[in-house]
């Protein structure tokens, strides 16, 4: 039984419009994002290069440095980033608060805001700021020496002092300092790094990394409208009585669709992701790396199946409930919270919806935080299941009582 | 005017009042997303495209709800008020709000001291929230469905942010660079599809 209502409900996807815009979308999303073949981050560094990239370090004199560049450049902008709910929020000082800023400033480096000023804007104009490469380059190789007899804990206090005229979840609180910071990379350290790619993600791992970083942004959007299409489908078609009716369970009738629904959502993932790796497993032949050939479906069932479990999950709870497309805002801020509210491009992965690393390698990184994208991952899973559990047994009390949250409530009403 | 007063107060009791709770919503937790305080034009700018442009896609897509029920729409359809009347009205509602709501974001902003041309901002912002509602608006109406003019309108917003130079004057989040000649354009766009949204709906219909 179960069997048949899965390969009906996986016929009524593919009759289904939003079903073949969200495949269109997906894959154009994917293209734009990753359509170039980019092989030249993944051969092996040379010396004398201009840059290798960046690595992590918690060294106080590194996080000192870096940590006042981003505060000096934050303050010249006069905007600076906080995350007070875990979503992005830009905070403008008024001018009493942005000389107070200064003044501590002031006080870190021993020199004047002036001085300052000169300095950052002499480094940014011997970069080339045309590009995106260029401008990326001159913002690591950026920093801010502090005064000779400034201590760590006395430089902590000045943050938190800016922490305080800033306010809530901004970039200088302890858990931002402790969490180190961006610094360029040697050539030893970038040697280290490439033989790391080769031995740990043979090649493919890294850009399968980098297409799930990409396709998880999509996901956590695309998904809510085929489990809103869905779950409204019945009401449309006036065949929710009909149904309520039949006597198949109702964790056999809302666990078919929803299956159906994430194999459905998830097949054209696999397909994409298979046919965008390819031509990485023949750049890895080709410098006698063996490619892990079976990277592409490892990475998505990690990385992308809860995702598109949770977001369905959770589209099929709120409009079962709601009898509405209102859901599709809901998570919709979801997701947009979920891309803001990341303290950076490469892992932080805590339990943000969407796991975030964009980059093509940065390896020993990735294997360093990849216990905590397995639970943030896993809480994802579980919470799909749970979320699962209880359309299952809203509908059954639908099916039960003809009760709805809107609607029929006031329908009852004499 | 009695019958347009009643048929518009019963659209938004049964149908619109979800739509209007989830805007309100928005609007009185636009604080934890946005500042208000200090913003210059760009910064103002910013808040209105980024944040309250979801308001126009939120109150104007799900105008033609009602008739995705094809029961109510021959109903409707056989009495003397003409469908197209129904649905000016319904967009004249959704309008009025989506200036009242671009209204009370730049009076936000004004009075966390914000510096920027009131007028200018307003125009631009509305003319936004018009353009991406109408999107959704036209597709709900051409497709009958109000979860394609959702998807569209919101994909076509997602994908301003990374190819917005492929898509002219009708490209978003220009008032962030300073630049209002979009006003013209995306506004003719928008009614376009606004009317289109209606004619084509009675025509397919």
């Amino acid at each position: 039984m179960f069997g048949t209502l899965f390969l009906k409900e996986c016929r009524q996807v593919l009759r289904s419009m939003v079903y073949y815009l969200y495949v269109v979308i997906f894959v154009m999303f994917l293209s734009s994002q990753m359509g170039e073949v980019v092989t030249a981050d993944l051969d092996r560094p040379k010396p004398g290069q201009e840059s290798y990239g960046s690595t992590s370090s918690h060294e106080e004199g590194a996080v000192m440095e870096k940590i006042l560049a981003g505060l000096v450049m934050e303050t010249y902008h006069n905007s600076y980033a906080t995350y007070p709910m875990g979503f992005y929020r830009g905070v403008t000082l008024n001018e009493r608060e942005l000389a107070e800023m200064a003044s501590i400033i002031e006080e870190c480096t021993g020199k004047s805001w002036d001085e300052i000023l000169e300095n950052m804007e002499n480094h940014f104009a011997k970069s080339d700021q045309t590009t995106m490469e260029g401008a990326l380059r001159a913002q690591i190789s950026y920093s801010v020496v502090p005064k000779a007899s400034l201590s760590y804990e006395e430089f902590c206090e000045n943050m938190e002092k800016a922490c305080e005229i800033i306010g809530a979840g901004s970039s200088y609180t302890q858990k931002h300092l402790d969490a180190g910071v961006g610094v360029p990379m040697t050539y030893e350290q970038a040697v280290e790094e490439f033989e790391t790619l080769c031995g740990k993600d043979r090649i493919t791992g890294a850009v399968v990394r980098l297409f799930c970083d990409y396709a998880g942004i999509i996901l956590s959007i695309l998904p809510i409208f085929l489990g809103v299409t869905r779950c409204l489908r019945d009401k449309r078609a006036k065949v929710s009585q009909a149904v309520f009716s039949r006597s198949t369970s109702a964790f056999q009738i809302i666990a078919s669709r929803y299956l159906a629904n994430v194999c459905m959502a998830f097949l054209p993932v696999a397909i994409t992701i298979f046919v965008v790796q390819m031509p990485y497993q023949y750049h890895a032949r080709t410098i006698g790396i063996t490619p892990d050939a079976l990277a592409f479906l490892k990475y998505s069932l990690v990385w992308l199946l809860p995702e598109i479990m949770i977001v369905l999950a959770v589209s099929f709870f709120i409009t079962e409930l709601t009898e509405n497309v209102i859901s599709i805002f809901i998570q919709v801020f979801w997701a947009i919270g979920s891309v803001f509210g990341a303290a950076g491009l490469q892992g932080d992965f805590g339990f943000h919806l969407i796991a975030r690393w964009n980059a093509l390698g940065n390896t020993s990184a990735f294997w360093s935080q990849r216990q905590e994208l397995f639970w943030n991952r896993g809480f994802y899973f579980a919470l799909a299941v749970l979320f699962l559990g209880l359309t299952v047994g809203f509908y059954e009390k639908k099916r039960r009582e003809g009760e709805t949250v809107y609607g029929k409530i006031f329908k009852r009403r004499k | 005017m009695e019958r347009y007063l009643s048929a518009g107060s019963s659209f938004v009791r049964r149908q619109y009042a979800p739509h209007l709770l989830a805007a309100l919503v928005l609007c009185c937790m636009s604080g934890f997303f946005v500042s208000f305080r200090n913003l210059d034009a760009l910064q103002a700018a910013k808040v209105m495209e980024m944040y309250a442009a979801f308001l126009g896609i939120l109150l104007m897509t799900p105008l033609f709800l009602p008739e995705q029920n094809r029961e109510i729409w021959l109903l409707e359809k056989s009495k003397a008020t003409p469908l197209w009347k129904l649905y000016l009205l319904r967009l004249a509602i959704a309008t009025v709000l989506v200036a009242a709501e671009v209204t009370v974001f730049c009076q936000m902003m004004r009075q966390g001291n914000s510096q920027f041309d009131g007028k200018a901002l307003w125009i631009g912002s509305f003319c936004e929230n018009f353009f991406l509602g109408s999107i959704g608006f036209f597709v709900s109406g051409i497709t009958n469905q109000a979860v394609l003019g959702y998807m569209v309108s919101i994909v076509y917003f997602f994908a301003n942010i990374g190819a917005s130079r492929y898509l002219g004057k009708l490209a978003l989040f220009q008032m962030m660079k300073g630049e209002y000649g979009f006003i013209l354009p995306m506004a003719a766009a928008a009614l376009a599809l606004a009317a289109g949204g209606i004619v084509l709906r009675e025509k397919i219909g």
